[in-house]
């Protein structure tokens, strides 16, 4: 009935090397906590006081299809470059740029810090609570 | 029967860890939050069990469909349950809230993997209990008789 205790632990053992090189994929701002982006991050209501805002949705595809926030675009971290073409397409000089995701995922802020350093600008926030933060809002 | 139940068990394992294993390796991000949310695994560790997990998944797979490796990899998927099963009751009994993390951006909550990994141990364990007395094949013992 016992298995072979070598042969059992090289399982356990193997996948480490792999995983010890593959480590660098992750980026190392989206293991910070939520605290880390507080600088940038904008709750719904001082979000509403922006008079001209661009609003990303960094959800999954087909939940962005099922509602979004009025005139949202999609954006993804897998179609960067057709996320940013987008946001070009769209963004309009002195507009405010708000990301968000679901109140859980931490996409959103993620993508927030990477356009801030791709446009170098400081007018993009993330949506702290998400969008279910602005389902709320809407009831 | 037993051969039966081995086939069934090695079927819904295989296909169990290559779904799961895809599931975590295309949307890493939603991994890294849903460990993160376990509040049990240090900042610097997160990044090696993202990979480490779905690869050791892929591996137990393959150990599962070769006959030679089948009874090793079915013991070393029992041990990943149960290191499962205590990570997720941490979860709960914590009280805390978010995804498994089990399927990625097919998403699950702790107490429904929780529900699910308890199955899939009571067939393991079945499975071990019938094949007990079966040596692997290629083995000197599995050439004797």
């Amino acid at each position: 009935m016992r298995g072979n205790v070598k042969v059992i632990l090289l399982f356990f053992a193997l996948p480490l090397l792999p995983a010890l090189f593959l480590q660098s994929n992750i980026k190392e701002y989206s293991l910070k906590s939520d605290q880390d982006f507080e600088e940038f991050a904008i709750d719904l209501l001082q979000a509403k006081t922006l008079t001209n805002v661009l609003w990303l949705d960094s959800r999954k595809k087909s939940k962005f299809e099922g509602g979004h926030v009025e005139n949202a675009i999609w954006v993804s971290f897998k179609d960067w470059e057709g996320s940013l073409m987008k946001i070009f397409e769209n963004f309009e000089p002195g507009q405010d740029i708000v990301v968000y995701c679901n109140a859980s995922c931490s996409t959103s802020r993620n993508i927030a810090k990477q356009l801030r350093q791709e446009l170098g600008q400081e007018n993009i926030f993330y949506l702290k609570g998400g969008f279910e933060s602005w389902q709320k809002l809407q009831k | 029967m037993a051969k039966a139940t081995e086939v069934t068990t090695i079927i819904l394992l295989v296909a169990l860890f290559l779904f799961t294993a895809w599931a975590k390796f295309t949307e890493p991000q939603i991994f890294v939050d849903a460990l993160k949310a376990y509040q049990l695994f240090p900042e610097s560790l997160i990044p090696i069990i993202v990979y480490y997990i779905p690869i050791l998944e892929v591996l137990l797979a393959m150990g599962l469909i070769s006959p030679k490796f089948r009874k090793d990899a079915l013991w070393a998927s029992l041990i990943l349950m149960v290191v499962f099963e205590v990570v997720l009751s941490s979860f709960l009994l914590r009280g805390l809230e978010g995804d498994c993390g089990c399927f990625g951006k097919f998403g699950g909550t702790p107490l429904s993997a929780l529900v699910k990994n308890l199955f899939i141990i009571s067939l393991i364990l079945y499975t071990l209990y019938v094949t007990r007395n079966k040596a692997p094949r290629n083995s000197p013992s599995a050439e004797n008789t």
